[in-house]
């Protein structure tokens, strides 16, 4: 009895030990895709720039093109980088994601879509060389798609 | 007018009977009077337009949240003084300010009072606005005019106590109300004078990005240092030129970026109110951002103590 009541004790916190890792790494997992999806983030902010850049006279229409190319490889991604349980509430302080993002996850799906869409049009003015159409491409790519979920399923920065 | 006044003249079939050629040459007087106030109002409708659009007044009076009319109010505002609900400012005769004279809506922006001659609670930022030009509040007048009614009526406030007594307003408007319009200030450059009055006048900047006292009232001694405690619970970032809370790193064009199409040094977008007010700014011209941007960044630094 008293044996069993040891081995027991010892599986059980063998199998704690176990579920804890197990548990751990899932997080330790969410935590690499909230990186990942920061650092997949700040890579469309700097194709941007670029573009942004180009229209303002200080950067190249190669190198706007080639970030456009970028942007439009990754639009099909951006989905992919919010896995569940990845939001603000599962790592405070850590992410800005709010979980309404899963909740009105159709929604998302949509802005992403014309996220696409927005940038295909960007790449048109690109194309043409109109820097003034690249600006104002700029501007609706913001206020259509990116800005449409940072406005409303990011919490503000301080 | 010269050129009606001849047709006029040959409609009288060349021999003009004692009398009509003065009826006529009125007549076509009053026509020529009618077209020039029509070109005048239609270039004051287009000049409200642009006004209407630095002031994102869209924004607070359209309750898209709910699919409500364009203009039409509902919006709720969660202060933490209460939720208040934008009226209705449609032409709407019944439930928007179709009924309203032209000085009815100057005293609203100009004093911050309604119709009735009750105070308006500064949640609209009268406090801003009252630094606009008689013309600009008038060409405002002029475009709201031409909107398209809807049948929408005002929600009423859910305010906390005490603050549901309008009268209280008084002495709130004694201790900080400074009605305008705002002069410009001698010594400065007309493109400084310029970015001041649509940054602190017309788009009302100072509403987000100043701190409040707790009475709600703007302190204007630290001036764009940020309010943690913004509209709907949103933060509004320091946008003064400290290095450490501010945006002391950002070059000119980094701030006519961000009005003009909302975009952020980094390549990020502004988002929450700011797209918002973006949607606005992103309408008026070069110069006027350029203006805005060299007032933003002459302000002095301050550094946000923001929780």
């Amino acid at each position: 009895m008293r044996g069993i009541t040891k081995w027991g004790a010892v599986g059980g916190l063998a199998a704690a030990v176990l579920l804890a890792g197990a548990v751990g790494g899932i997080a330790q997992d969410k935590l690499a895709a909230v990186k990942a999806r920061q650092d997949f983030m700040k890579g469309q902010g700097a194709d941007v720039k670029a573009i942004v850049g180009f229209a303002k006279g200080n950067g190249t229409q190669p190198a706007a093109l080639k970030a456009v190319d970028d942007l439009l490889a990754r639009a099909p991604k951006i989905n992919d980088q919010f896995p569940a349980g990845t939001s603000a509430t599962d790592f405070p302080g850590k992410t800005h994601a709010k979980p309404e993002i899963w909740t009105d996850w159709d929604k998302v799906k949509m802005i992403s879509t014309t996220v696409q869409s927005e940038e295909e049009k960007l790449k048109a003015a690109i194309q043409k060389g109109d820097k003034a159409a690249v600006s104002a491409q700029i501007g609706a790519l913001n206020k259509n798609g990116c800005g449409a979920c940072h406005g409303h399923y990011r919490l503000p920065y301080s | 007018m010269p050129r009606a006044l001849p047709s006029a003249l040959l409609l009288s079939s060349g021999r003009p009977a004692r009398g009509a050629a003065p009826l006529a040459a009125a007549a076509a007087l009053v026509v020529a009077l009618t077209s020039a106030s029509r070109a005048q109002d239609e270039s004051a409708v287009k000049r409200g337009a642009y006004l209407f659009a630095a002031a994102d007044c869209v924004s607070c009076h359209t309750d898209v949240k709910n699919k409500g009319a364009r203009l039409a109010g509902g919006r709720a505002l969660k202060t933490p003084f209460g939720t208040f609900y934008s009226p209705n400012i449609t032409p709407d005769p019944k439930t928007g300010i179709g009924t309203w004279s032209e000085a009815d809506f100057h005293r609203a922006l100009r004093e911050g009072k309604r119709r009735d001659g009750a105070y308006l609670y500064p949640v609209f930022p009268y406090t801003s606005f009252t630094g606009m030009t008689n013309q600009d509040i008038a060409d405002l007048y002029a475009y709201l005019r031409t909107q398209k009614p809807a049948v929408q009526p005002d929600k009423e406030h859910d305010v906390r106590f005490p603050f549901g007594f309008r009268p209280l307003l008084w002495g709130w408007r004694t201790l900080y109300f400074t009605e305008g319009p705002l002069a410009p200030v001698p010594g400065r450059s007309a493109e400084w004078n310029r970015g001041r009055y649509l940054a602190e006048a017309v788009a009302h900047c100072e509403e987000c990005h100043t701190p409040r006292n707790f009475l709600g009232a703007l302190e204007r001694d630290r001036a764009f240092a940020g309010n943690p405690d913004g509209p709907d619970g949103q933060k509004a970032p320091d946008i003064t030129p400290d290095i450490a809370t501010g945006i002391g790193k950002w070059k000119l064009d980094d701030i006519i970026e961000v009005l003009a199409t909302g975009t952020k040094p980094d390549g990020d977008f502004v988002g929450a109110g700011m797209a918002e007010v973006v949607d606005g700014t992103a309408k008026l011209s070069d110069a006027d951002r350029r203006a805005i941007a060299v007032y933003i960044r002459a302000l002095p630094p301050h550094r946000a103590t923001g929780k």
